[in-house]
Order: structure tokens, then sequence, then C-alpha cells
């Protein structure tokens, strides 16, 4: 892996209002770094958002080789990419996913630890109640990593501090257009460079029932729910740019944007959401459980070959929701839920 | 010649020409030998790094010449332990006065002074004599204590007991020397020489006389020369090293009791020590002086836990890491881990990181230290080593990213700080409002159960005092004790001037705390960071209101209850008073004393962090604690302090019921539950 970077960001832990701690970085983003610093070694270039002065400090540190400061992911340039909660920021995973998709190249969430060798990176993944996932992943490739990832280093308060503030060849100016200091996290919009307006939707959703129960992961689980191949057929080559194989023998092969689309469709089919699509969205996508996972600009994209500068990008995920923002003098629908989300009984 | 100069020795007599020119040789180049390495070590401390300042300034020389004076003279740390203080004293003053008979030797021969014949002679022969026996006496002493088997104290190195051997061997062949002289003619006058003129009779009992006692005398004095020549050129290493440097090390000890930090300038070099290049000149002049008497050892509650850690062990392994570092080895590397990097042997390959996160910070082994050793100092110093080289356990990681986001060390949200409060009447100090006593609930006040009780006791009582008082509620945060002794000086600093902002928005008069640690933190450790204010500890608060009569504790206890001394309040503050007129003034409880108290308390294996980590050790702190407390047959083990509480607690319940120990509590929950309030 050529160069390893890490987008790190500070969180305020509490409203302003109660006395809170000292700035601080969330566990995923100091492990993103010692990981950074300590597993993949070379010099480690950091990226912090304009105005995130306690992340630029932490980076530099911790050992950064240099610290870039951005308004948005445009500035971004990386052939490996760790980020953590306070990296991604209000974005969440769903930054990941689309700078994967933007850069098209593997994403893998829940890191624990990444090990370089081989040529490949050595992914272990948090699978949930203590599973854990061997993934052999090839860059260029975003990993988000866990907070629950092991500390490997501890950066004291005397080198934050002694990190001279805006130091001279330390913090690089984004190739982004200047913007003012935005010092609230929670102002910044990261996905606007990248995206539509778009508003995930957060459904209290119940699948038990709907999913089958396995012994296997839970990415097996996943794949079945969403009718996703995890057969031979969605395994990709060993080489291949961009792949991410389990040591199970049990593949992922989407890309983010393609699961949260086969993810909101089949939460629609199942009426857990409702939705409303814009014309030529996603009527040409198949139905839940038909999609095939080799299929390109489908499943795969994310771990495939990448694309040919010919091939068509995949449809741009404009579809609004009906949980958006509700125009001026339309009646929201009268519902009656009961308890737990069910309709009462008439 | 008049005849008292016929009452005289020859000098040198029986020496011939080439060997007393080799003999001035040999001593010439040992005494340069000691001094090259005096010298080496001298420069060493010099290029080392300042010391922090725990010595007044003014105390100056008067104090340094006074202290190595009074401590050669009257041996009183030593003395502590009554075998070693004897052996010592006795070995200490028979060298001596050795060592003066052997100046008076050299100036009677090598310089135009006369002075070494008649009544002096047989006077200055005679405790000359006694003086040897003495030094035997003494060595013999240590010897046959390192002989026994029973005593864990003893350092068994071969380097240790070199030194005890090789003067022994020359006490005895300056007697068999003096007995051969003697043996030649044994002169009536010699009788003075109470020891050589019995070894001269012995010798002529053996036939050894004449011509022959000048053989044995001459084959004598060179094996006794050069044993002294050897004795001088080692005095610079390793264990010889403490006769020169145990003295100074003692002048030079911090003054204030022990336990106390000074603080560190957040300089451009990193706090802390990761290498011995790191240490400063005091700390490479403590190490060297170390006598490796492992009383230390024996005070440290870590070890008597079976905890890795050995006191004397970090200093002996601070003074390896220099010797390696001035031969060259082990340099520190950079990079993570690698911590302020000032050169010299890395400190993890002589002290394990295990050592130094098992110390409890107690200050016991400082106390302890007849020469005036603070190992405490050292083991902070390698910690904060360790925490600028980023390499920490889990457990002190998480204390100071607790302590550093949410202000407290458990994590809790500063809002809850007052969810203990619930019921009470509790008074929050508004935005910017004066406070003449500012109540200082803690940590451990506001989120440990063990802690709360203790609060909500203070409250009672200081609203039935009808003190006009204030707590902080959530604006308090933690005063950086923890942070502080985990080796985190960055994280503590921060903490404390925020403190001190807040205290100072309030214009705060007098702090009043129930935690030992905040009580110390607030005394004798913000002063260094230039805000002092009257603090006072709640055992203080309560004595000074019975005193006063007005606060009258009722009749509603009954039994036995033994005081377990807070190390900050006891050992670093010096008060052991205070709690103890709180349980007097208690009627129906009898008190107890444990052996060890007061001053010399034993831990309860909560401090210096030791509360969130847990190295493994044979058993526990606070289970030996809670049984010293239980072997008092009291029924109450009372103490001040919700961190001593919390531990003493744990080991009364893993002792059993059969221990006969109640329960635990803290002195205000005492006073609250006999019912006087």
């Amino acid at each position: 892996m050529e160069r390893a970077s890490v987008l790190v960001g500070s969180v305020a832990l509490l409203p302003p209002a109660v006395p809170s701690g000292l700035p601080a970085l969330p566990a995923s983003d100091r492990a993103a770094m010692a990981l950074a610093m300590l597993r993949l070694g070379g010099a480690t270039r950091a990226y912090c958002w304009r105005g995130d002065e306690e992340a630029r400090r932490y980076a530099l540190a911790a050992g950064a080789a240099g610290v870039l400061a951005i308004d948005d992911v445009r500035g971004l340039d990386f052939d490996l990419l760790l980020v953590g909660a306070g990296g991604a920021g209000a974005g969440g995973d769903l930054l990941l996913g689309r700078l994967a998709e933007e850069k098209q190249c593997a994403m893998v969430l829940d890191v624990l630890d990444v090990q370089a060798g081989g040529g490949a990176l050595l992914v272990t993944r948090d699978l949930g109640r203590g599973a854990r996932e061997l993934l052999s992943v090839q860059g260029p490739a975003v990993l988000g990593i866990s907070g629950q990832a092991p500390r490997l280093h501890y950066v004291s308060r005397y080198r934050r501090l002694a990190v001279p503030a805006a130091a001279a060849g330390a913090t690089v100016a984004s190739p982004a257009p200047q913007a003012a200091a935005r010092p609230d996290a929670a102002s910044r919009d990261p996905l606007a460079p990248l995206s539509e307006p778009w508003e995930p939707a957060r459904p209290r959703a119940r699948i038990e029932g709907l999913a089958q129960r396995t012994a296997g992961t839970a990415t097996e689980r996943m794949n079945a729910l969403l009718g996703v191949s995890s057969g031979p057929a969605g395994r990709m080559e060993p080489g291949e740019a961009g792949t991410a194989r389990t040591g199970l023998e049990h593949v992922v092969v989407a890309d983010a944007e393609t699961c949260a689309r086969h993810l909101l469709r089949f939460l629609s089919h199942h009426g857990v959401i409702e939705r409303r699509l814009t014309a030529g969205t996603h009527a040409a996508a198949p139905p839940p459980g038909g999609g095939r996972a080799d299929e390109p600009g489908q499943a795969g994209a994310a771990g495939g070959p990448r694309r040919p500068a010919a091939t068509p990008p995949p449809p741009a995920l404009t579809g609004k929701l009906s949980r958006g923002p509700r125009p001026p003098g339309e009646q929201q629908p009268a519902r009656i839920r009961g308890p737990y989300g069910k309709a009462p009984h008439a | 010649m008049s005849p008292a100069e016929t009452i005289t020795r020859a000098i040198l007599g029986n020496i011939p020409a080439p060997i007393r020119t080799g003999f001035y040789v040999v001593v010439f180049a040992a005494v340069a030998v000691a001094a090259a390495g005096f010298l080496r070590r001298f420069l060493h401390y010099r290029r080392a790094r300042p010391s922090l300042p725990r010595v007044p300034p003014g105390a100056g020389a008067r104090r340094g010449v006074a202290s190595i004076l009074s401590y050669l003279t009257f041996h009183r740390e030593l003395r502590r332990d009554p075998y070693a203080g004897l052996a010592h004293l006795l070995a200490v003053y028979g060298f001596g006065i050795l060592f003066i008979g052997t100046c008076l030797v050299f100036l009677e021969h090598d310089t135009p002074l006369h002075f070494f014949y008649g009544d002096f002679y047989l006077f200055a022969s005679l405790i000359i004599d006694l003086g040897g026996v003495a030094f035997l006496a003494g060595l013999s002493m240590f010897l046959g204590r390192r002989a026994g088997r029973g005593d864990s104290r003893i350092l068994r190195a071969w380097w240790v007991a070199a030194l005890a051997w090789l003067l022994l061997w020359i006490g005895v062949s300056g007697f068999l020397v003096e007995g051969a002289r003697i043996a030649r003619d044994m002169p009536a006058f010699e009788r003075w020489s109470v020891v050589g003129y019995g070894v001269a009779a012995g010798l002529r009992a053996l036939g050894v006389a004449g011509r022959e006692a000048a053989l044995w005398h001459r084959a004598g004095w060179i094996v006794h020369a050069a044993l002294c020549a050897a004795f001088f050129a080692l005095l610079p290493w390793r264990f010889f090293g403490h006769m020169a440097y145990g003295a100074v090390s003692w002048a030079v000890r911090g003054t204030g009791p022990p336990g106390i930090l000074p603080v560190v300038p957040l300089g451009e070099r990193a706090p802390g020590a990761a290498a011995a290049g790191d240490f400063s000149w005091r700390d490479l002049l403590h190490a060297d002086a170390c006598t490796t008497c492992g009383r230390c050892n024996d005070v440290c509650p870590a070890t008597a836990a079976g905890k890795v850690l050995r006191p004397r062990e970090v200093v002996l392994g601070l003074r390896a890491a220099v010797d390696a570092g001035l031969a060259g080895g082990g340099t520190a590397g950079g990079g993570p881990g690698a911590g302020p990097g000032g050169g010299g042997a890395a400190l993890t390959a002589f002290v394990p990181d295990g050592m130094l996160w098992s110390c409890t910070t107690c200050g016991a082994c400082n106390e302890a230290c007849p020469v005036g050793i603070e190992i405490l100092e050292k083991i902070v110093e390698g910690r904060r080593g360790r925490v600028e080289g980023g390499v920490v356990p889990d457990a002190a990681a998480d204390l100071f990213e607790s302590t550093a986001a949410r202000f407290n060390p458990y994590g809790k949200a500063p809002g809850d700080r007052l969810a203990w409060a619930s019921g009470l009447n509790v008074p929050v100090a508004g935005d910017g409002e004066s406070v003449e006593l500012l109540y200082w609930v803690g940590c451990a006040g506001s989120f440990d159960p063990d802690g709360q009780a203790v609060s909500r006791a203070m409250i009672r009582i200081l609203n039935h005092l009808g003190v006009r008082y204030r707590v902080l509620g959530p604006r308090e945060c933690c005063s950086g004790d923890p942070a502080r002794r985990l080796g985190e000086e960055g994280l503590f600093q921060e903490l404390a001037r925020l403190n001190i902002a807040r205290l100072r928005q309030h214009s705060v008069q007098r702090v009043l705390t129930h935690c030992p640690h905040c009580f110390n933190t607030f005394k004798n450790e913000y002063p260094g960071l230039g805000a002092a204010f009257e603090v006072e500890h709640h055992s203080q608060f309560l004595a000074r209101m019975i005193r006063d009569g007005k606060l009258r504790p009722g009749a509603g206890l009954g039994g036995t209850v033994v005081f377990h001394d807070p190390c900050y309040l006891g050992r670093a503050n010096g008060e052991v008073e205070a709690p103890r007129q709180v349980l007097a003034a208690l009627p129906d409880l009898e008190p107890r004393e444990m052996p060890r108290s007061g001053t010399r308390s034993f831990c309860c294996g909560a401090g210096g962090g030791s509360m969130w980590l847990d190295v493994a050790g044979r058993t526990r702190i606070e289970t030996l604690r809670a049984g010293e407390a239980a072997a008092t047959g009291a029924t109450i083990l009372a103490t001040g302090c919700p961190f001593c509480k919390t531990m003493l607690e744990a080991g009364r319940q893993s002792l059993g019921p059969g221990s006969g120990l109640r329960e635990v509590k803290d002195l205000a929950e005492l006073l609250v539950e006999s019912g006087g309030l």
C-alpha cells in the first residue's frame, strides 16, 4: 500500500451548555491513526476538516507526516483511507460508501485491525457479538474503523498541546476552494459535493421472521436477506483490484450504493418503509433476490475490477424518500400506530 | 630524642624502598582511578536534566553540610532498623577511626610534623584498635545477616557481599600486620594496642618472632596495602559508591513530606523519562547512593501483595541503565513508544513496565529510605516516559480519556455530578457567585457509591451546622491526581488550570474536601501552578467543630473502631491526630490501633491510579490491610478517604464474616450514624 491516509475528526461529546470535557477524538479516530502509524508504517498523511484544531493536533502528535485540512471530500487523495467516526462526521458510514463509490475502491466497515502483507491488506472486521471476519483487501480501499478497535497507542495531552498552532508546513491548504473555518462539526455536510440532497431513512425496521435463521456470519444473513448470492458466482478472482474476500469463503460483493438500494427496495417491498421514487431512477433495478452478484455496476462494483471509463456510471441515487421534507401545504396522512409500530386492531 | 619519643613505632621501617615506591605509585593510581570514576559520574550528572525544584531555594550548602554531618554522626535514619543501624554505626565509626589513624601515620611519616609518640601514641593506638574492633564487629554483623536464610530483604548479589568481605579482610589484615610488627620484639608499651598485642602474643605462641615476624609483617603489609588500594579504586563502583554518595543523597533529598510531586515544567522537552538520560542529576545521584538495604521493599504494599514491583530494583535498574548508557549500550530509539528520548539506555530494558504500573504512590519507600532516595518520583517519571511514548495499560488510557473527555476518571457525564444529592438540600454555586467555603465533593464523592455516602453524610453535617457553603456541582472537575500519578502530566496541568480558574471565578476562600487526594493536590501541588487555597480535610474540619462544641456526636454506636490512615492524609500531609480526635469524640466506641498507623501507615491499594489499574499479585493489598485491621479485634474500620473506603470494604468482604470486621465507614458517616445530628 503506497499511501495510507487517515481522515480524523473530533466530536463535541456533550452539548456546549453542559460543562463538558476537553476536546477529544472518538476512539475510532484514535484507533485509525494508531493503525496507520503502527500497522502500516511509512509516512502517514492525515486529513482533517478545516477548523478542527483538535484533530489536526492529534494527528501531528500521533506522528503523522503531515495534516491536510479539507473543506470537502474532494480534497482527499489516497490509496488507503482509514476513517473513524469523527472523521466521517455527520456523513457517517454513508460518507465512506460515497467515497468508495467515487474512488471506485473497496470498502470495509467496522474494521478492528489491519495488517499489511503480501501486497494486500489483511483486515479484521467486527461482526458483532464477538464474531470476527478476516478479509484480504487489495487497494485502493476505504476502511471504516470500529470504535472497538484495540488501543495500540496513546497520545498524551502534552504531545497534543506541544503541536504548534497551525504550524507552517504541517497544515496544507485544501485543494478545494477556501472556505471560512467551520469548527462546528454538526454544521458540516461532508456529502454535499458528492450527491444531490438525499436524506437517508432511518426506519425502525423489525426484520425478525423475514430473515432466515442461519448459523452463518452477519454477511451471510444479510446476503440471504437481500437475496444476494453468496455462492461461488459472487467470489472475485484473486489479484483483482478492489476485491474483498473472506477467509470463510463468503463474499461481500456489492458496493455501498447497490447494497443501500437493495436494502431500500427490500424494506419498501415488505412495507417497512414508504418510498416514492422520481422517474427513471430505479425502475430497472432487479427485484430483491433477483439480482446477480457479478453484474457489472451492481454487485461487485466495490470489490470488483475498476470499470472502464466508457462504462456508464451507476444511476445516481436521487430518489427522494417520503420521509423527506414535506412540501408546504401537504397534509400528513393519518397513521395510527400502536405499540411497537403495529397498527391497532380495527 | 626524649624518652617519650622512644614510645612510638617505625613507620614503613620494615618495608624496602622499592616496595615503598611501588606502594605510593599504586595508591596514587588507585586514587586517580577513583577520582576519574567520580569525575565521570559528576560530568554525567552535569549533563543530566536539571532537578525539579524540591529543595527550597536558599536552603543551600549550609543545610547540605549540616545534613551530612548530622546524618553520619547520629545515624538517625539508619537506626530505624536497630540491627542494621547498629551494624552500620559500628562499621562507619570504626572505619572513620581507622582512616583517621592512617592519616596520622601519613602526617607523621610524610610531613615535617612530629607528634606520633609518647602518650599520644599510646592513646591513639588504643583508640585505633578499638575502632578496628568496632569495624570488624559491624562487618561481621552484616555478613552474619547475609549468611542467614530468613531475611528476604537481603540483596544476594556478589558485588554487595564483595564490599563487606573486602572491608573485612582489610580490617583483619590490618590487625595481622600490627600483630606481626609487635611480635618481632614485643615492646611492653604496645600493650595499649590491645588487639595487636593479643595477635602478637598468638603469633609468638605459634613460634613467629624476630626475623620471621618481620617477614610476616612485610607480607601482611603488602596484602593490606593492596586491599586498601583496591578499595580506593573501587569506591565509585556500584554498591561501593554508596559510601560516597549516600550522605550527599541524603543532603539533597527533597524537603516536604513524601508523595508530593513537584510541578513539571511543560516546555519543549516532553516530561518523563524513557531512558537513563532523561532523569535529573538528583535521580542519577540517588541511583548511585542506593545501599541495597531493601527497607523500601519491606514497606512497599505492592511488594507485600506479591506484585512485580520492588522499589529497590527500580533504583538499581536505573543505576544499571546509567551504567549501560555510559558504556555506550542500549540506546533508546525514537518513534512511538520511545518517549521523551533523552538518550542513554532505555529504562524498560532494566525496569519492566509492570514495576512502574504496580506502584500505589503511597510514598512509604521514600519515607523508609535511609539515604533519602525519592523512589516514588522515579517511578512517576518512568510512567510519564511511558505515557509520552504512548505505551500505557488500557485501563490507564481509559482513565486519561475519560478524565479529559468528561472531567472525571469514572467516565460519567458531568451533568450527573449531583445525582447523589437527590433529596438533600445542596447549595450549588451560581455563575460568578463568591464562595466563602467550597465543599469540594470530588469524583469519588460524586460517582462512586461508597464516596456518595460520604458526600451525603457531609452535606447533612454541614447543613446541621448551618455553615454557609457551596458546591460546584457539574462545574467541578477532577483535581487531576489520578492522571498525574499515572504519568499524564499534561492532562493534570490542564485540569489544574481549569480548576484554578473556576475557583478564582468564584473567589473561593476556603476549600473543604473529604478526599485526601484532592486535599493533597489543592494544598501541595496547585501552589506550584501559582494558586494557593486554604484547604481543609473533612477530618480536620470535623475535629475542629467537635472541639468548638458545635458538633456533639451521639451515643448510637457501639463496639471497637480502628482507623486506617490514608496515605495522602497521614504520610503525605502529617495529619494523623484530627481523625483520632473525631473517633475519640464518639462515645461507646473503643479505639484500637494497627501496628502500621499514622505516618507509617500501610496503603489500601488504591493510590496512584491503582483504583483503576489492576496489576495482578499473589494477594490483594486491601485484603492485607483489612486483615491487619481485623487482627486488632475492631468491629468498625474507619477511614477518611473514599478510595480507601471502597478498597477496604472489598478487603473486608474478601476476609469473610469470620474476620469480625462489621463495616468500613468514613468518619463523617460515623458521626451521622452516631445520632448526634
